[in-house]
C-alpha cells in the first residue's frame, strides 16, 4: 500500500487531514513534513513508496509552490499525484499552481469539509 | 461599497465558513470586543500579517480556555491546557480566516501575500492596542462554548 505525504507547517492541520483519511477507511502510512525542504527529504527517501502528496502553500523555509517547482523535474513525479491543500483560494493562485505543476492532481481550498477532501483523494487512493 | 464595509463582510463570511467547517460550530458574529476584556489570567493571541496593495494583520485573541475549546473542536479530542496543539491550531484558524478574506476581496481589486502565523501566550491581562494610522475591523465571535475577538488592521497602499 502506497504512503501519503502530508506537507503542512501546522501540526494540527496534518492531524486533521490524517483523521479524515482514516475515517474514509484508508490505512495508508502517513508521512508528515513541516515545510517544503522537509518534504523534499522525505520524498527522496520514500519516492517509490509514496502514492499521494498533499501540500500546503504558505509555509516557512520553502513554500508549497517552491516545493512543487523543485520536484517537477524528477521523472517519477510525472505520475505521482500531487495536490495543493491551501488557504490560497483565488483564481490567480490556482492558475499559478497549475502553471508550476501542470500535472497537479487537485487543488483543495481550506477550510474544507471531510467530504470535500475525501472526494478529492478517494479516486486517487482507490486506484492504488 | 467602501473598503471597510467590504472587509467587514468578507471577514464575517470567512469566520462563518471557517468556524462552521473546521470547528463544526455556527458562530454568532458581532461588532466590537468580547474576549480580550475578560482576559484576567492567561490568554492566547494568534496573529498573521499580510502585504500587498492592502497591508495589515489579523489578530485573534482567545482566553486560554476558549483557545483549548476551539482546538479541541478542530481535533475532536479534549484539550484542557494550552499546549503546542493549541498554539498551532489557533495560528491555523488565523491562517484560514485571512485566506478566506483574501479570496473574497480579490474581485474588488485587493490582493496580498500572507505571512506565517505568530502565536503569543500572555500571563497578564492583554489588550490589542489601536494604532492611530491604521484602520481596523473588530468583531466578536461567539460560539456559545467559547468566544474570540477577531481584529483586522489594515492600510491601503495602492489599488
Amino acid at each position: 500500500m502506497k504512503k501519503i505525504l502530508i506537507v503542512d507547517d501546522s501540526g494540527v492541520q496534518r492531524k486533521m487531514i490524517t483523521q479524515i483519511i482514516r475515517k474514509a477507511g484508508f490505512e495508508n502510512e502517513i508521512i508528515e513534513a513541516c515545510d517544503g525542504k522537509d518534504a523534499i527529504q522525505k520524498l527522496a527517501a520514500n519516492l517509490a513508496d509514496i502514492g499521494l502528496v498533499l501540500s500546503d502553500w504558505n509555509m516557512p523555509n520553502m513554500t508549497g509552490l517552491e516545493f512543487i517547482e523543485k520536484i517537477k523535474t524528477v521523472p517519477q513525479i510525472e505520475t505521482l499525484p500531487v495536490m495543493m491543500v491551501t488557504t490560497e483560494g483565488t483564481e490567480e493562485r490556482m492558475k499559478i499552481a497549475h502553471e508550476h505543476l501542470p500535472s497537479l492532481a487537485g487543488y483543495i481550498i481550506k477550510p474544507f469539509t471531510p467530504e470535500q477532501l475525501r472526494a478529492k483523494i478517494e479516486p486517487v487512493l482507490s486506484k492504488q | 461599497m467602501e473598503l471597510n464595509g467590504i472587509l467587514v463582510q468578507a471577514l464575517t463570511d470567512s469566520i462563518a465558513e471557517t468556524f462552521s467547517t473546521v470547528l463544526s460550530l455556527p458562530p454568532m458574529v458581532q461588532d466590537g470586543k468580547c474576549a480580550i476584556e475578560k482576559l484576567k489570567e492567561s490568554g492566547i493571541i494568534a496573529s498573521i500579517g499580510f502585504a500587498g496593495n492592502l497591508d495589515g494583520s489579523l489578530v485573534l485573541a482567545f482566553s486560554n480556555i476558549s483557545a483549548c475549546k476551539a482546538v479541541s473542536k478542530m481535533l475532536g479530542s479534549e484539550i484542557n491546557e494550552a499546549c503546542q496543539d493549541v498554539f498551532d491550531g489557533t495560528g491555523e484558524i488565523a491562517n484560514i480566516l485571512i485566506g478566506g478574506v483574501k479570496t473574497r476581496i480579490a474581485n474588488d481589486g485587493y490582493t496580498f501575500d500572507i505571512s506565517i502565523p505568530t502565536v503569543i501566550q500572555g500571563m497578564e491581562p492583554m489588550t490589542v492596542a489601536k494604532l492611530n494610522e491604521i484602520s481596523r475591523v473588530e468583531l466578536c465571535v461567539n460560539c456559545g462554548e467559547f468566544c474570540v475577538d477577531v481584529i483586522l488592521s489594515y492600510n491601503v497602499k495602492k489599488k
